[in-house]
């Protein structure tokens, strides 16, 4: 079960954040300053895994963001590996995305990933069914 | 491009626009940059100088932007809207309260269309949740979209509804939803499984009925709706594997199906088709392979297959081989599969693997080793070096590692490492769990008592943060008070520490009352065995200064308390005085023990009570104490005779087998009385599943041995040499549940030394490894140590005590059947109150007694002592909900007691000269008196008064004359 996910970037500033599971504003920000603090300073040689009170952290780094990822019973590879597809998409639509991109464009970023993991769970089958829907919204629009 | 791929494209577009076309062939698009004023507004926020000033330009945009929203027509000025509520959800991202937009987002949902319309939904998801009131609002609209014919809007509305439709909503909405399950699109009949999903979790009961239609779903070709439904399915067989079980099969096809390249080349992933499904179907396999021996062997040949050709190289492959790995751990595979395993975490776990690999290496050996602790020995080396990592994760992990091979030979090694660990950690979640897995070790493996209660004291030791401290406290000090109070064989040197370690919880400041308590009663209990050996008067100091500081505590909370006076202050108001009371007593009733045994002076406590009494509350059991304790030492003179009865009483000698009343059991017989059976054969009988065999025999001391055989032929499965008289730490380690204890398999503790190392190049690492792997070798069962042949009673009394001790332990668990999980912090609780207990016998008067001067014996009973007695392990009473009716049974027996006391007066307390509080201070001595003897028509040893037998006889309506 996936409880939250979040884009960061190297500043710690938060870009995306989604939450699977209802949690009290004051409870959440205290989680995600520690989250995004263990995940920023931890080495590259360290694995891409922590357990933070009840849930497992699982977090990638890429040039400048860090996608992060709170889960409870996963296999943590394949977590891991779901960030990296979710990046694959957001690299599609946005052709080679930069941290503009998600800044500028987060509803569409929120609607790929709605598109991804469905109520806390993997829901992702391949790139273009993650993609197809909200390129018929911009179609339509 | 396969052919499922080409259907679902070529039907998608149709609704929205006629030309387009997704897949390969979509155009990139640059994404669409938001308005000039979205990105100032951006870029202001950016630059804020500091926190306030960030905090003062969001609040004017927000109530700008609501002003306008409000004005506006949300559909006529589509720019407005969509600038609008992007700056919110910028907004949201920073933390700031942006609830009063979530009214425009559900306004937004309702009237948009496309784009706007998910807009709307979007913003509604992030602000709402289930709970949310504004969640009314937005069922027409869900309802109304689930009608439309518009498959987008359908697909909206399912994924909200899975989101935020709450218990109280889901069954206005779920006839929708299943209709949907019949769509022609597969798009939608795979939102709504997810969505059905997502009702699930929250009403289960409601879809019971819909759960049948669910198998068809298993036959589809479509990988969207294969997920969705896998992903329905693997809650459903976590939940109950067992109905399931007949699904196998089709999971296992899916499997086969994938793996055979059944899927388009769209749906793989660095070369692994749908390697999420796969996934979660092997989750699936594995918990239904372990409920089912036949589905387990179908499925263990493409686990094989599975783990052969994966390659190490792509990490997607290798989470395909994890699960398959840990599946293989638990559908009861066979040796080859399992060889194949550990060589596979072999690979995970060498030298040149990343830190990730370990990770997921050391996840996978942990499981194995719980299916056969051996395998752990294979990869000792590497499992050392990972103890060395830097990677605090991976430390951790090894740390669950070593907790789950622990054995009797390598326990002391590993709770070493583990308390080591403990000492460097700053994780606070690990610590906690480092001493639940320290104190689950040692009270399962321990070998000798002096290094558990060493152990213990470690932990004690620890720099504890005031959170957690009471809990863990209170959770070793109740463990600890289960051994040393079961067992006699404690060295005194541990025991002067353990003193010493109680006293220095006494004497802190931040220990909760509760803690206070607990190691005051189990002080109470230790201290005066001891005897000279201790300095008293350390105890005189603390008690004063807890005393005293209690008071002035007590006296704060009543000036703040007094003002507001509500029920629920009072209610908090009561438990802490009452909690003083308890204390208080405690003190008193550990100062008599004290006097008693000798090691406190006389005048020393009477100059004390002196200064002090003053401190004490005003209430009857506190009173009551130091009543006790004045009459007490105003009467020095017994005091020499009191403490030879009670704490060197293995001078005086007891006829156990109670011979001299056989003459009377046989009378009693003749005359057609019948067997009585004990109690807790009774007891047992009425819990007809626990299938105790009921002794025949009369004679008192076969019961135990007839009673239990079920118990004693299951130990001797597991190699056991259980005796008849087995400490109670061993009954206690097979009752005490708590969360490590139920992933283990008893007979993995067994596994006896024989560790090898075959490397030759760090000879620390393989010393420490040999320390650590003992007793996992592939010889394995050459040795049980029998705990109780470690405890050889010292005489005959003490046999007595452990007998009965056992007896009630033993009880126990075959009431309870032993499956009750129980909390670790639950067991010391309802302990405290047997001090109030007793307090309340003697005030009841309840005490009865008739002792012989002239041979220093003394035979002493109260009605709730035989149950409640200090020196019985008081936590037996507390443990199980089961204490209430074993309670109650003893009810009925003391009061049997009490008509045959009643009926000889002789027999009463007074006849002794001596006082009634008195004696109750000295009757726990002989804690383990068993009323159950009186069932058998027998009250004394052989010194008893010939009038107690008299009166037995009498109040027995089927009893011979004697």
């Amino acid at each position: 079960m996936i409880q939250f996910i979040l884009i960061v970037n190297k500043q710690g500033r938060v870009r995306i954040r989604r939450n699977y599971h209802h949690v009290e504003k004051n409870e959440q920000e205290q989680r995600d300053s520690a989250v995004i603090n263990k995940c920023l300073t931890r080495t590259n040689k360290q694995c891409n895994y922590f357990s933070h009170e009840a849930v497992t952290i699982v977090y990638k780094r890429f040039t400048n963001l860090c996608l992060i990822c709170g889960v409870t019973n996963e296999n943590e590879l394949a977590i891991q590996e779901l960030l990296n597809v979710f990046m694959d998409c957001l690299g599609s639509y946005f052709q080679n995305v930069s941290e503009l991109d998600i800044v500028y464009n987060m509803e569409r970023v929120y609607m790929i990933l709605d598109e991804i993991i469905v109520n806390g769970s993997i829901a992702f089958t391949s790139k273009e069914r993650a993609l197809i829907p909200l390129q018929l919204l911009d179609a339509g629009s | 491009m396969s052919q499922i791929m080409e259907k679902t494209l070529a039907s998608l577009p149709k609704l929205l626009t006629q030309s387009f076309s997704g897949g390969k062939n979509m155009k990139p698009t640059k994404g669409h940059p938001p308005s000039q004023e979205v990105q100032l507004f951006m870029k202001v926020v950016h630059q804020a100088r500091s926190k306030s000033q960030e905090a003062n330009i969001v609040q004017t945009e927000l109530s700008s932007i609501q002003q306008k929203l409000k004005q506006s027509d949300l559909i006529a000025s589509l720019g407005l809207v969509r600038s609008s509520f992007t700056k919110i959800i910028f907004c949201h991202l920073l933390n700031y309260d942006v609830s009063c937009a979530a009214i425009h987002a559900v306004n937004l949902a309702q009237q948009g269309h496309g784009y706007e319309k998910r807009l709307g939904y979007l913003l509604s998801c992030l602000l709402l949740h289930p709970q949310h009131e504004m969640v009314m609002l937005m069922m027409a609209t869900l309802i109304r979209d689930l009608k439309s014919a518009n498959m987008a809007n359908n697909c909206i509305a399912l994924m909200v509804a899975g989101e935020l439709v709450g218990e109280d909503n889901v069954p206005s909405i779920l006839p929708e939803v299943i209709k949907k399950l019949r769509h022609s699109h597969e798009l939608v009949r795979e939102k709504a499984l997810h969505c059905l999903r997502a009702f699930y979790r929250s009403t289960p009961s409601l879809l019971q009925p819909y759960l049948p239609q669910l198998n068809t779903f298993l036959a589809s070709r479509d990988p969207g709706i294969l997920t969705a439904v896998t992903n329905l399915f693997l809650i459903l067989c976590q939940e109950n594997a067992a109905r399931f079980v007949n699904l196998g099969p089709s999971f296992l096809h899916i499997l086969d199906q994938i793996n055979h390249r059944g899927f388009g080349t769209n749906y793989y992933y660095h070369m692994v088709p749908l390697p999420w499904l796969q996934v979660s179907l092997l989750k699936i396999l594995g918990c239904l392979g372990s409920m089912d021996a036949a589905l387990g062997k179908a499925i263990a040949p493409l686990l094989q297959v599975l783990i052969e050709k994966t390659k190490v190289s792509e990490p997607i492959s290798l989470a395909v081989l994890v699960e398959s790995v840990l599946t293989a751990t638990q559908i009861n595979a066979d040796e080859e599969l399992l060889h194949l395993c550990s060589r596979c975490i072999g690979k995970l776990l060498s030298s040149d693997a990343s830190n990730g690999m370990k990770y997921q290496g050391l996840r996978l050996l942990i499981s194995l080793s719980r299916v056969k602790p051996s395998f752990a020995a294979q990869h000792q080396m590497a499992v050392v070096e990972c103890l060395m990592d830097e990677d605090p994760a991976i430390q951790i992990r090894t740390m669950h590692l070593l907790h789950a091979m622990a054995n009797q030979a390598n326990v002391k090694a590993v709770c070493a490492r583990l308390l080591e660990q403990m000492n460097k950690t700053v994780d606070r979640q690990f610590f906690t769990e480092a001493v639940h897995m320290i104190s689950d070790l040692a009270e399962r493996l321990a070998v000798d008592i002096d290094w558990y209660l060493d152990t213990y004291l470690n932990i004690l030791d620890q720099k504890l943060s005031s959170q957690t401290r009471d809990d863990l406290i209170d959770l070793v000090i109740s463990r600890m008070e289960k051994v040393s109070v079961d067992n006699n064989s404690i060295s005194s040197d541990s025991l002067q520490k353990l003193i010493a370690a109680l006293l220095r919880v006494i004497n802190n400041y931040d220990s909760g009352q509760s803690v206070i308590l607990l190691s005051l009663q189990l002080f109470g209990v230790l201290a005066p065995i001891l005897g000279e050996a201790f300095s008293s008067t350390s105890f005189l100091f603390s008690a004063e200064t807890l005393v005293s500081r209690l008071v002035s505590e007590w006296q704060q909370t009543k000036v703040t308390i007094i003002k507001p006076l509500s029920p629920s202050c009072k209610e908090v108001d009561d438990s802490h005085f009452e909690n003083l009371i308890n204390i208080q007593c405690c003190c008193l009733d550990t100062i008599s023990k004290l006097v008693l045994s000798g090691s406190l002076q006389v005048d020393c406590v009477k100059e004390w009570l002196q200064t002090h009494k003053c401190k004490l509350l005003k209430h009857p059991s506190v009173s009551c104490c130091l009543d006790e304790l004045e009459e007490l030492l105003q009467h020095p003179e017994h005091l020499l005779l009191t403490s030879q009865i009670v704490f060197h009483s293995q001078k005086t000698e007891l006829d156990m087998s109670l011979s001299f009343l056989d003459k009377l059991v046989v009378q009693n017989l003749l005359h057609g009385g019948g067997i009585l059976k004990p109690m807790y054969i009774r007891l047992s009988e009425e819990k007809a599943s626990c299938q105790v065999v009921v002794p025949t025999s009369s004679n008192p001391l076969d019961f135990p041995e007839s009673g239990f055989s079920p118990l004693q032929s299951s130990a001797g499965e597991n190699g056991n040499s259980t005796s008849l008289v087995s400490s109670g730490m061993t009954s206690s380690s097979l009752r005490t549940k708590n969360k490590w204890r139920d992933e283990e398999d008893e007979d993995e503790e067994h596994f006896l030394i024989v560790g090898g190392s075959d490397d030759e190049s760090q000879r620390k690492h393989e010393e420490i490894a040999q320390e650590l792997f003992a007793g996992l070798g592939e010889v394995g069962l050459t040795k049980v140590i029998g705990k109780v042949s470690k405890h050889p009673s010292k005489n005959n009394t003490k046999k007595w005590h452990n007998m009965w001790d056992d007896d009630d332990d033993q009880n126990h668990e075959h009431c309870i059947t032993s499956s009750l999980g129980l909390h670790p912090f639950g067991i010391c609780k309802k302990a405290q109150s047997f001090s109030r207990w007793h307090d309340e016998d003697v005030e009841n008067g309840n005490l009865s007694c008739s002792l012989n001067d002239d041979s220093g014996l003394g035979f002493i009973s109260s009605k709730s002592e035989t149950v409640l007695s200090p020196l019985a392990p008081v936590s037996r009473l507390a443990e199980s909900p089961m204490c209430n009716s074993f309670d109650s049974a003893h009810e009925d027996v003391a009061s049997d007691t009490n008509v045959l006391y009643r009926s000889c007066p002789g027999a009463y307390a007074e006849s002794t000269g001596y006082n009634q509080p008195v004696l109750s201070i000295y009757s726990e001595g002989f804690a383990d008196f068993n009323l159950e003897k009186l069932n058998y028509g027998m009250t004394n040893p052989a010194s008893a008064s010939a009038s107690t037998i008299d009166a037995l006889t009498d109040s027995d309506p089927e009893g011979a004359d004697s």
